[in-house]
C-alpha cells in the first residue's frame, strides 16, 4: 500500500512523494464515486422494485365484460324499439333490427377503437315470436269473439313466454275469489294460475297458484289513477317486487294459456311468445288493431356474438339478448 | 511497487465505475415515470379504481344519463356553464355531487368530457367540466353511454323536462331516426392529484 506520511519517509524525494499522495488521492475518489453509484443502484432497484410491485399485474377484462352488458343493453331496447315500430312482417323486423343493433355497434366500436381496443357485437340468431296485445283500456278480457273463457295462445313447441303485464281497472273486478278473472299456464300437466280479484275494500288480491296449492296471495292499493299494474315477467304488481309472480312463466315446450271469467275484469295485457303465429293456434284474436285483441309478429329475442380484443385479451362471448 | 499497485487499483476502479454507469443508465429509464412527480404509482392505480368505480356506479343507479341530460337547449350549453364546460366545480347534479365528494373535496381535480360520432364519422368531443389540463400522472376512465329517443332533457333543477331527446337540438345528433336508439357516447374522466 502507498504511504500516507510524508514524514515516516523524509528522505524521499519531495516532488514524487507528493505525485504519490496525489495519485492516492485520486483512487480514493474514484473508490467513493464507485460506492455512490453503487448505493444510488441499490436505491434505484428498491424504487423499482416498489413500482412493480403496485404495477396492475393482471389482465384487465373490465371493459370486454362491459361491452357485453352494454351490447346486450343495447340488444333489449332494439328488440323492444323494432317490436312496436316495424311490426308488420318477420323479415321486416329483423332488417329493422339488424340495422339499428349494427347502428349501435358501429359507433360503440368507434369510441373504443380510440381506445386501442377492438370490440364488436354481431346478431348470430334471431328468434321470430308473437306478440299478444289489448289496447283498449276499456275492454274486458273476453276474446275477440266475447268468449269468457278462452284459449289465448297454444302450440305443441311453445315454450316462452316474455313481457307479460296486464293493467286491470281495479272498479271492475269481481268482488270474491270464485269467480274472479284468472289466467292458467299449463304446461306439462302442471298449471300456475293468477287470480286478480277485489278483497272487499278498496284493495286489490293478487293471488298465484301453482298446481292447486296457493304460492302467494298479496292485496295492493291500485292507486289514485284505479289501475293495477301486475308485471308477471318482473315479478312485481306496482312497482312493489312480487317474485311468485315468475313462476307462471317457468314453462316448457307444449305451453297453453288461457283465460278465465274474461269478462270479471277490464284494461290492457300485453305478453311476447317465442314462436311464429303460424306455429301457434290463436282462436280468439285477430290479426289488426280493431280494439279486439290482437296478434302480431314480435321478435321474442335474439343471440349476440360479441368479441372484444386488446394487446393482452382475446373475448368472444355468445350472449342472449331477451327483454323482460 | 507502490505505484503500480495504485495504477490497478485506479483501472479496476474506472472499469467499475464505467460498467455502474452503464447499468445505472439502463435502470434508471425503467424508473422515469415516478422520478418527476410528487405522485407515486400506488397513488395512480387507486385513483385510475376510484374514477371506474364512480363512473361505473353513477351508470348503475342512473346519475350518469341525467348529467348529460343537462343540456340547456336555447343557450345549446350545459346549464349555466361556459362554452368550455364547467370551469369552477361540477355541475350542480347528483353526479356532480358525487364527483365534488369524491375528487375535489380530497385535492384531486378532474376534467369531463362527452364524446361523440358525428355525421360525418369523425369523433367529437365537448368538455362538461374542464378543471384545467391533467398532469402527466393523470389516470383516466371511459364509460359507453347509449342515449334513446325517449331520454328526457333535464331542467336547471334535475327534474326531467318535458322534450324528449327525439325533438330536441342537442349537441349530439339523432344517429338512428327509424329507431329508438339515439346515439352511443363515452364519456371519459380524467383525475389528477392538484
Amino acid at each position: 500500500m502507498a504511504d500516507v506520511n510524508p514524514r515516516s519517509d523524509a528522505r524521499r524525494a519531495r516532488r514524487g512523494s507528493s505525485r504519490d499522495r496525489g495519485q492516492l488521492l485520486l483512487v480514493g475518489a474514484l473508490a467513493l464515486a464507485v460506492l455512490f453509484v453503487a448505493l444510488a443502484l441499490l436505491l434505484n432497484t428498491a424504487i423499482y422494485t416498489g413500482n412493480l410491485a403496485t404495477r396492475d399485474a393482471g389482465v384487465d377484462a373490465a371493459p370486454a365484460i362491459e361491452y357485453a352488458a352494454d351490447s346486450r343493453a343495447a340488444g333489449a331496447e332494439a328488440v323492444w324499439s323494432v317490436n312496436y315500430r316495424n311490426n308488420t312482417t318477420y323479415p321486416e323486423l329483423n332488417a329493422a333490427f339488424r340495422g339499428t343493433v349494427g347502428r349501435w355497434d358501429g359507433l360503440a366500436t368507434h369510441h373504443r377503437a380510440v381506445a386501442g381496443d377492438l370490440a364488436a357485437a354481431e346478431v348470430a340468431a334471431v328468434t321470430n315470436g308473437t306478440r299478444i296485445e289489448q289496447d283498449d283500456a276499456a275492454r274486458n278480457f273476453t276474446s275477440a269473439g266475447e268468449s269468457e273463457n278462452w284459449t289465448v295462445a297454444s302450440g305443441s313447441d311453445l315454450s316462452g313466454v316474455r313481457a307479460m303485464r296486464f293493467a286491470v281497472d281495479a272498479s271492475e273486478l269481481a268482488s270474491g275469489p270464485s269467480d274472479a278473472f284468472h289466467v292458467n299456464v299449463t304446461s306439462g300437466g302442471v298449471t300456475r294460475s293468477l287470480y286478480v280479484y277485489a278483497n272487499g275494500g278498496d284493495d286489490t288480491e293478487v293471488r298465484v297458484v301453482d298446481d292447486g296449492t296457493e304460492l302467494a296471495s298479496r292485496s295492493f292499493d291500485p292507486g289514485a289513477d284505479g289501475t293495477l299494474v301486475v308485471d308477471v315477467s318482473n315479478g312485481s304488481v306496482e312497482g312493489t317486487a312480487y317474485p311468485e309472480l315468475r313462476t307462471l312463466l317457468d314453462v316448457g315446450a307444449g305451453t297453453e294459456i288461457e283465460y278465465r271469467y274474461g269478462n270479471a275484469a277490464e284494461g290492457t295485457y300485453t305478453m311476447v311468445l317465442d314462436e311464429p303465429e303460424s306455429d301457434l293456434s290463436l282462436p280468439g284474436l285477430v290479426d289488426d288493431d280493431s280494439g279486439q285483441p290482437y296478434w302480431t309478429p314480435a321478435i321474442h329475442g335474439a343471440t349476440f356474438e360479441v368479441t372484444y380484443r386488446t394487446s393482452e385479451l382475446d373475448y368472444e362471448a355468445r350472449i342472449e339478448v331477451k327483454p323482460e | 511497487m507502490d505505484r503500480g499497485q495504485a495504477h490497478t487499483l485506479e483501472a479496476i476502479t474506472a472499469a467499475m465505475i464505467l460498467v455502474s454507469s452503464l447499468v445505472f443508465a439502463l435502470q434508471v429509464t425503467a424508473v422515469t415515470p415516478l422520478t418527476g412527480s410528487t405522485s407515486s404509482q400506488h397513488i395512480e392505480n387507486q385513483q385510475a379504481a376510484v374514477a371506474e368505480g364512480v363512473l361505473a356506479t353513477a351508470e348503475e343507479n342512473g346519475t350518469l344519463v341525467p348529467t348529460l341530460l343537462y343540456w340547456n337547449e336555447t343557450a345549446g350549453n350545459w346549464h349555466d356553464a361556459t362554452n368550455d364546460g364547467y370551469v369552477r366545480g361540477p355541475p350542480p347534479t347528483r353526479f356532480g355531487d358525487v364527483l365534488e365528494a369524491a375528487f375535489l373535496d380530497r385535492g384531486i381535480a378532474f376534467d369531463l368530457t362527452l364524446y361523440y360520432v358525428d355525421e360525418d364519422g369523425d369523433r367529437q368531443r365537448v368538455p362538461i367540466v374542464d378543471l384545467g389540463t391533467p398532469s402527466d400522472h393523470a389516470s383516466t376512465a371511459r364509460r359507453l353511454v347509449t342515449l334513446s329517443d325517449g331520454d328526457r332533457l333535464r331542467e336547471p333543477d334535475e327534474s326531467p323536462s318535458s322534450t324528449a331527446l327525439g325533438d330536441a337540438s342537442y349537441v349530439v345528433d339523432d344517429s338512428d331516426p327509424e329507431q329508438t336508439l339515439y346515439s352511443v357516447v363515452e364519456v371519459e374522466l380524467v383525475v389528477w392529484r392538484m
